[in-house]
């Protein structure tokens, strides 16, 4: 190199090794080898997952999934599978004829056992690939979710790498795919929808918020512990996300309503703020509600000899948000707030204990209880572990202690 | 941070009697029963919409008894939370009002601090739900549109609207006042607001007409513009009107050897504002002429403010917005002292002496 570094042919081939090494570092950092616009992919936003047999009896209903379906070698036709797609249309022309960017979607879908083998058969019904990254839900119709256990309905979406944890799930006891067909007045997409109702939990506590997604599902399903799945439901055209589905390792055990919801979130510490509703104490008849905005919650585990019980004692501090006792009350009246305060911690007692007890007949333990007792009392959870759903977690007690403080009351004299 | 399309603004709230409960929009009540439905406008600002439509806004609803709890429930049909501090109306059936007072259902919304003072309040004697889902021709926010409609009470003396909204009501209850919220009433695509409901403190007792509410205005001195009508003296079958612009009004309460009555004096001042009949015969530059369509006019006023009396103090024997006895407690202190307990049934028998002076100032007409 020092010799050709010294000629003039030297200097020659210098520039043409560079140029050489330019063009060849550019081929390999363009980034452009794959590119595909937005527009030419089509991203499946939500999913549903139907018995086969569910859906219209009709003839072009029945037509339609003859079309949609495939000679399967293996396997029965035992679920429907729809996606919803998202729809990106790009603004186009000009002046009168010209077209505004819209978003909307459509759903497509497929009928047969495995569900990755109906992703690829269903390629046929579209001109552009699937993209799974921004999924957003997983809706299961209970009779998908009664025929197989969820297992097999969400093992896909937990091998494969395209999907995310994040994905939330949701079950219905009517049609999933009608969920997915749903267009939300506010103009979102359906999917988006969805899963953004689910991050409203805090402020509601009908909605189950702390397991909402694939990630809590897959983790519990590992750990042998209670799924629970929001419940969503669709008559006309109103859609709406309240109440909770039990799963017990993989097999559905059935729907809690949303007061047993509400009283799993106090037993779980998970809500943020709820209204707790209590009934006047001088004007039956009329209610009041207090305004749940900050808690501690401690929930613990008690062994005395064989017997195993629970104790949870609660702090609550809030405000009263409404009295529709009007202006007959006189809520500065320090005994009147402090009754109050009273009434809602044994509302509160009542809500747990209704919840608590609704887990206790169906034999399943919301996951918080044997926690407890395996982090606290590590010897008796090894002596009871073994027939701890069945004959022992029906039979513990809980002694639920709630105090309520009422901080600000919203009115003046 | 939370961008503008991230958040539901709630634009107008209707409170209806729950006749019908449906199962998916509700929860199950520990306390209380499926009592009220209570809906909510919620203002559309996503962009590239899946409905071809151009609404503004869409509705959701729930059943139950709490408004707190129905409200935070409705999260359940919602996607993004729901954000108070715009709304513009409230509009609340009469079938409600019949069963409970007017404070009861507003407590949530005087006790919650993301509400403002500012929001009107309407009453109908239909469904307000189906008042929220209407989509006004002008293509605005229907909230706003029916915000809006108050603020034209100051040249429609056919709605009481001046201190209605949420927080003079609230001044009310905490007064004992007695208290008149606009009345809006809607038959298939017409919305209207004229005349007023009527609260004994907070009772709903009725619904004063349009007439009676100008009664109630000129009575009070409340209006600042008006339009009288009267028959043409000089071409019966057509009408002249007024158009008020200026109004001295005094309403004096007197007591005498134990009587009480109060007298209201009032002068009016205004324009010829039109004439349906023939101009030749009625002649407007004849200053005799126009002395006979002052008295003219001012008995009509009269005629009006008399009505309007008749209608609180014998049909509904309610002392509107209390204003006859704020006016007796604060010029006559020992007599309302005396009184002040036997008020609700010594205003009906409280005689009004009306006496009315018109001016008539530009006629609007040439030779």
């Amino acid at each position: 190199m020092v010799f050709l570094g010294n000629s003039a042919i030297g200097k020659r081939s210098k520039v043409c090794l560079g140029g050489i090494l330019i063009i060849t570092i550019s081929l390999f950092i363009s980034g452009c080898w794959d590119q595909k616009e937005l527009q030419e992919r089509l991203f499946v936003l939500a999913v549903a997952i139907d018995k086969a047999d569910e859906g219209g009896d009709s003839k072009e209903e029945k037509d339609k999934k003859s079309i949609e379906n495939f000679v399967q070698p293996n396997g029965k036709k035992l679920y429907h599978l729809s996606y919803q797609i998202l729809q990106l249309t790009p603004a186009s022309g000009s002046g009168e004829g010209s077209r505004k960017a819209s978003i909307s979607t459509y759903v497509i879908s497929g009928t047969g056992e495995s569900m990755f083998e109906m992703l690829r058969d269903m390629l046929g019904q579209v001109s552009k690939g699937f993209w799974f990254e921004h999924i957003q839900a997983i809706v299961i119709s209970e009779g998908a979710a009664k025929q197989g256990g969820l297992q097999p309905l969400i093992d896909l979406f937990h091998r494969d790498t395209e999907m995310r944890w994040l994905i939330k799930l949701l079950i219905t006891s009517g049609e999933a795919k009608k969920i997915l067909e749903f267009k939300p007045p506010s103009g979102e997409p359906g999917g988006m929808f969805l899963a953004r109702s689910l991050r409203l939990y805090k402020k509601n506590p009908h909605v189950p918020g702390w397991i909402p997604g694939l990630e809590e599902a897959t983790q519990a399903t590992d750990n042998k512990k209670t799924v629970q799945i929001s419940r969503v439901e669709l008559v006309e055209n109103i859609v709406k996300i309240g109440g909770t589905a039990l799963f017990k390792e993989g097999k559905f055990v059935g729907y809690i309503d949303e007061y047993a919801t509400k009283g799993t979130a106090f037993f779980s510490a998970s809500e943020k703020s709820a209204i707790i509703t209590i009934e006047c104490p001088d004007h039956p008849g009329k209610i009041l509600a207090f305004e749940l905005l900050r808690h501690e919650t401690k929930l613990t585990a008690h062994v005395s000899g064989e017997d195993i019980y629970y104790t949870l004692d609660i702090g609550m501090k809030g405000n009263l948000g409404e009295s529709q006792c009007g202006i007959q009350h006189d809520a500065m009246d320090d005994a009147m707030v402090q009754k109050i305060e009273l009434l809602v911690a044994e509302e509160v007692k009542r809500n747990i204990l209704y919840a608590f007890h609704i887990y206790q007949g169906l034999q399943v333990d919301p996951g918080d209880f044997a926690a407890k007792l395996r982090a606290h009392q590590p010897l008796a959870w090894e002596r009871v572990k073994e027939h701890w759903d069945e004959a022992i977690f029906p039979n513990v007690s809980l002694l639920p202690s709630v105090n309520v403080t009422i901080e600000n009351i919203g009115s003046h004299n | 941070m939370r961008e503008l399309q991230d958040r539901n603004f709630v634009l107008a709230v209707a409170i209806d009697k729950a006749d019908e409960v449906k199962e998916v929009e509700t929860f199950f009540q520990p306390n209380g029963t499926k009592r009220y439905r209570v809906s909510l406008q919620i203002l559309k600002l996503a962009s590239g919409g899946e409905q071809k439509e151009e609404t503004k806004t869409f509705i959701k609803s729930n059943t139950g008894e709490s408004i707190f709890e129905m409200v935070r429930d409705m999260l359940g049909q919602n996607s993004k939370s729901l954000w108070f501090e715009h709304i513009q109306v409230i509009v609340i059936s009469d079938a409600v009002l019949k069963d409970v007072g007017l404070s009861e259902i507003l407590d949530f919304f005087k006790r919650d601090a993301e509400m403002r003072s500012r929001i009107k309040i309407y009453v109908t004697s239909g469904k307000a739900q189906s008042i929220i889902e209407f989509n006004p021709p002008s293509k605005e926010p229907g909230g706003v549109y029916l915000a809006n409609i108050i603020r034209l009470h100051l040249k429609n003396v056919h709605v009481a609207g001046s201190r209605t909204d949420l927080g003079y009501t609230i001044q009310y209850f905490d007064n004992k006042s007695n208290i008149l919220l606009p009345r809006i009433e809607m038959a298939d695509k017409v919305v209207k607001l004229s005349g007023s409901a009527v609260f004994k403190k907070d009772k709903f007792i009725g619904y004063a007409d349009e007439y009676a509410v100008a009664g109630l205005k000129f009575m009070l001195g409340t209006e600042k513009s008006a339009v009288v009508t009267i028959d043409s003296p000089k071409t019966p079958g057509y009408q002249v009107v007024f158009e008020l612009f200026r109004h001295d009004t005094k309403l004096t309460p007197h007591v005498e050897n134990g009587v009480i009555y109060y007298t209201d004096d009032i002068t009016m001042y205004g324009n010829i504002g039109e004439l349906q009949g023939d101009t030749s015969l009625n002649d407007t530059l004849d200053p005799e002429y126009l002395r006979i369509l002052e008295v003219a006019f001012a008995e009509e006023i009269k005629r009006t403010i008399y009505y309007a009396d008749k209608v609180f103090k014998k049909d509904m024997k309610v002392d509107p917005v209390s204003r006859f006895a704020t006016k007796l407690k604060s010029h006559e202190p020992n007599t309302w002292e005396q009184v002040k307990d036997q008020w609700d049934e010594l205003y009906p028998t409280i005689p009004l002496y009306v006496s009315v002076n018109v001016s008539i100032r530009n006629i609007g007409n040439h030779k």
